[in-house]
């Protein structure tokens, strides 16, 4: 693991967090890309506990479908359900990865909707 | 790592999503996967939040063997297994993982009934998945 490349990452949502600013929260999307699964990681976990900061930056980046499916994964997971149409459409997506991530981010929306039930 | 790993082309995948719905979607489906196989007793291998979604399914009624959770993000108690549906469960792990650490989940497990291993290894969170560090610190015998 790079470890000076994951103390950056925490660096950059720190900035992201408390200012706001796009070029750091930028580097998270982009760090989705990393050779690295676990700077992946870090930078999807980042992304989703910034839920609505995080929206407008996951939304540019499905327009020009970067980092997909990884991008549909973090949507889904953060819950907004005005994505479910768009993840309606790329169910159809020739890339079959993208396709299975929609089809998956559905049935999340669908699960954070329904009441808890037992089992 | 083990000589008996399922090796078909229909192996269970998840999503890998980030929140408790995903997981808990995949661990519905890793049942219904056992099953359909019929399975059931299988030992269990899980890293980082997939470990949590092997516990989560014995928790939906899935039968398994040992259950190895690998640098597993620590959320008791929303997640941990159903003790009366495994064998036994061992947890591997490294210092200071910090991915668990972005996670807000904790670093170990306090728990009587999870086998707890350390590696002396810091920071990496995929290492504990690494063929070589488990041949180098003899991960097997842990198990």
């Amino acid at each position: 693991m790079d470890v000076a490349a994951a103390a950056r990452l925490y660096g950059w949502n720190a900035l992201w967090r408390t200012t706001g600013a796009r070029t750091a929260g930028r580097a998270l999307i982009d760090a989705l890309g990393a050779p690295d699964e676990n700077l992946q990681m870090l930078a999807g976990m980042f992304l989703v506990r910034g839920a609505d900061k995080a929206e407008p930056l996951l939304k540019e980046a499905l327009a020009c479908r970067k980092h997909l499916p990884k991008v549909i994964t973090i949507l889904a997971d953060i819950g907004d359900p005005k994505y479910k149409p768009e993840f309606d459409r790329l169910i159809e997506d020739p890339d079959p990865t993208v396709a299975d991530a929609a089809r998956d981010a559905l049935r999340v929306l669908e699960a954070r909707q329904e009441p808890a039930t037992s089992n | 790592m083990r000589s008996d790993l399922y090796a078909a082309a229909d192996r269970f995948e998840w999503s890998g999503g980030y929140s408790d719905a995903a997981r808990d979607i995949g661990a519905r489906d890793l049942r219904t996967w056992v099953e359909s196989r019929n399975l059931q007793g299988l030992d269990l291998f899980g890293h980082s939040h997939g470990a949590n979604l092997i516990m989560q399914a014995t928790k939906f009624g899935l039968t398994a063997g040992t259950l190895i959770l690998l640098s597993c993000p620590v959320h008791v108690p929303k997640y941990l297994p159903d003790f009366g549906r495994t064998t036994k469960v061992v947890s591997i792990r490294v210092h200071l993982d910090l991915v668990i650490l972005a996670d807000l989940g904790g670093q170990r497990f306090r728990h009587p009934q999870i086998h707890e291993n350390v590696l002396p290894i810091w920071f990496d969170h995929g290492a504990s998945h690494n063929p070589e560090v488990w041949r180098d610190n003899n991960v097997p015998a842990m198990l």
